[in-house]
């Protein structure tokens, strides 16, 4: 399974609402099209974690992968 | 006009003098780090009688410039024995720099004497303290306020600072009066209380803006800029609408979140205490989300936590705080972060280093790991000077000592913010060059390592790093300066035109020329000044180094150890010869 996390606005910005559900993994699956599946727009995602490294729109995922996502946050 | 206020507490009396004409672009940290290099020695006992506490607003404070209110506290530092500026928000930089005032040096032996220091635009006396001294800062603001007016901004030391603690802060009132944002690091509090100076009260009543030399281009950069803040995602969303906290999770993510005293880089209890719970109950408490910690900022990142009653419990619930006292000490209860906020503002302590000692007090079995109940308790140890509390009111390098502890989170005597340098490679870089000791906000590479602004240099990468962290800790000494905060380099560092228009604020306020180019040197200077007055304290390239802790055990979960070469920190640092940038 892939764990995907929706962090910040995002939740509320997508047509499900899900802060953090699991997918079946799939060959070729990117994070673009979990983006797109959630109804977010691509752009309102700024920040791509997969296993806690940056990821993009186009990475793939695998079983076992942990996906978070973010739209443009900052602090200190 | 720009003056300095010298203040002699052992006479009791205050006196004007003229700004020296070549310190006409120094402000802020420039003002306060040249000040401490010029007239104090580097070799004094910093809680002595000469050490000196200088309190300086920006460059552009006062003025119309956005989120231009940060005050420099400067000194030689108790905590680190270096030289220190504490930067803060508030309402203080904006009065003083209305009121004339480039820089209030207070020095002298002040006796059995306690003082209060009141401004007005009658002049600067010193008035009887001993009134205030052993009240709470809250207390204490709300008595300034009774006696001096409601609209007076205030600076004031706690019970720390009146105790000499070396964790001890300077607090600054907001907008609506209370003292909830510090200066918070290296131990300032402590040496305004070795002056006898409870307070300073700064009352800009019947004075008028600093203004500018050439009005149609300060006008023209500051619309610049405020466009660039409010068009820029993260200071027009992503710090507006969860504030600082909105870190939590993201640095959770990244596996850089300090937790167990750093031994992970990943806290099991991180949502309950993220940014998105804090906003959450902002919103269902009355409490306020979007606070503004001083008049004239545009992003307005603070935020007003209520307790469950609604009733006030603390303001600027932050990032830092909630990692310190919550993750780092394995305490997922908000409830008891937010009341440890407010017990560390009304004492004077510095929330990161007070976090950093309770971890060490935690691996040294001084209190169970979590144990909110019992970390609570501990502050009235601290407020009544009992042994225990003066054991963890002395900072994390001191706890280590008392328990036994050698994995100590400190750089030069000061305790290490919320990243974990192993896991952010470009902040242990600054951690471990900043002239101020271990220190997030001298040289955020944070933005960069993590959260994609101004570039993309991978965190676990070790190449990139000493280069990254030297250029931002240059810029930043110009934040620092003109009395910005640093937040607006989120914008600065993705939009060109926002970044230009700081430099040319400056000129257009002075009517000097100074440009885009000029920033690099400009922090340089300032660099070298610090780094002078280090070397002079005894400091070596031995001290330009993290713990060797984060060199021998790995950091789950990316498994990654601290591997930055000993040769290109020194190249930073001046040790060696400079990088080429």
């Amino acid at each position: 399974m892939i764990d995907v996390r929706l962090f910040a606005t995002l939740p509320m910005r997508s047509s499900t609402g899900r802060k953090e559900f699991t997918l079946e993994p799939r060959p070729g699956l990117t994070v673009g099209e979990i983006v797109d599946a959630e109804g977010l727009r691509r752009n309102d995602v700024h920040i791509v974690m997969i296993n806690g490294k940056h990821g993009s729109l186009d990475s793939e995922l695998a079983d076992g992968d942990r996906l978070g996502l973010f739209p443009p946050v900052g602090g200190g | 006009m720009r003056r300095i206020l010298r203040v002699d507490v052992a006479a009791g009396t205050t006196a004007f003098e003229d700004l020296p004409a070549e310190w006409t672009l120094r402000g802020g940290r420039a003002l306060t780090s040249t000040i401490v290099s010029n007239e104090v020695d580097a070799g004094i006992d910093p809680l002595g009688p000469d050490n000196k506490i200088v309190f300086a607003p920006g460059l552009l404070s006062g003025t119309t410039a956005p989120n231009s209110g940060r005050l420099s506290v400067g000194t030689k530092s108790p905590l680190t024995g270096g030289i220190k500026e504490a930067n803060v928000g508030g309402q203080a930089a904006m009065r003083l720099a209305r009121l004339g005032v480039a820089a209030i040096i207070v020095e002298g032996d002040p006796g059995d004497k306690k003082w209060v220091l009141h401004i007005s635009k009658d002049g600067a006396r010193l008035d009887d303290g001993a009134p205030y001294w052993g009240t709470g800062n809250y207390e204490c603001a709300a008595a300034l306020r009774a006696a001096y007016g409601e609209k007076v901004a205030t600076m004031q030391v706690g019970p720390a600072g009146e105790m000499g603690y070396k964790n001890s802060s300077v607090a600054v009132t907001d907008p609506e009066g209370n003292p909830a944002r510090h200066a918070g690091r290296g131990g300032t509090g402590a040496v305004m209380g070795a002056r006898g100076l409870k307070a300073i009260v700064a009352d800009d009543a019947g004075t008028e803006r600093p203004e500018a030399v050439d009005k149609e281009r300060f006008a023209a950069a500051r619309k610049t800029l405020v466009d660039g803040l409010k068009s820029h995602p993260v200071t027009s969303q992503g710090l507006t609408n969860y504030g600082t906290a909105i870190l939590v999770n993201i640095i959770n993510e990244a596996g850089a979140l300090p937790t167990h005293n750093f031994t992970s880089g990943r806290f099991e209890g991180a949502e309950a205490i993220s940014g998105e719970t804090v906003h959450q109950n902002c919103e269902d408490r009355g409490g306020k989300r979007e606070h503004a910690c001083m008049t004239g900022c545009v992003i307005h990142c603070s935020n007003v936590y209520n307790d469950k009653d609604g009733n006030y419990v603390s303001s600027g619930v932050e990032y830092e705080t909630i990692w310190a006292l919550g993750a780092n000490c394995d305490n997922d209860d908000i409830e008891s972060i937010a009341q440890m906020d407010r017990l560390c503002d009304d004492l004077g302590l510095d929330t990161i280093e007070m976090g950093n000692t309770f971890g060490v007090a935690m691996e040294g079995g001084v209190l169970p790991w979590g144990d909110a109940a019992r970390m609570i308790e501990l502050f009235e140890d601290i407020r009544q000077g009992t042994e225990l509390g003066r054991k963890l009111a002395n900072g994390c390098v001191h706890a280590g000592a008392e328990f036994g502890v050698t994995r100590v989170p400190a750089v030069k005597g000061q305790g290490i913010p919320a990243y974990d340098p192993r896991a952010v490679k470009g902040i242990g870089v600054t951690y471990a060059t900043s002239t101020m000791g271990a220190d997030h906000t001298s040289g955020y590479a944070v933005a960069t390592n993590i959260l994609k602004v101004g570039g993309d240099v991978d965190p676990l990468a070790s190449e990139g790093q000493c280069p990254l962290s030297n250029g931002l800790q240059q810029a930043t000494v110009l934040f620092d300066s003109a009395g910005l905060c640093v937040f607006l380099a989120f914008a600065a560092l993705d939009q060109p035109d926002s970044l230009a228009a700081i430099p040319e604020l400056i000129s257009a306020q002075y009517g000097v020329p100074f440009g885009l180019d000029q920033i690099g040197p400009y922090g340089e200077t300032l660099l070298s000044i610090e780094r002078d007055f280090n070397r002079r304290a005894g400091f070596t390239e031995k001290d330009d180094r993290l713990p060797a802790f984060f060199s021998t055990e790995r950091l789950p979960p990316h498994d990654v150890i601290w591997d930055i070469p000993d040769a290109e920190l020194d190249q930073v640092c001046g040790w060696s010869p400079v990088l080429e940038m």
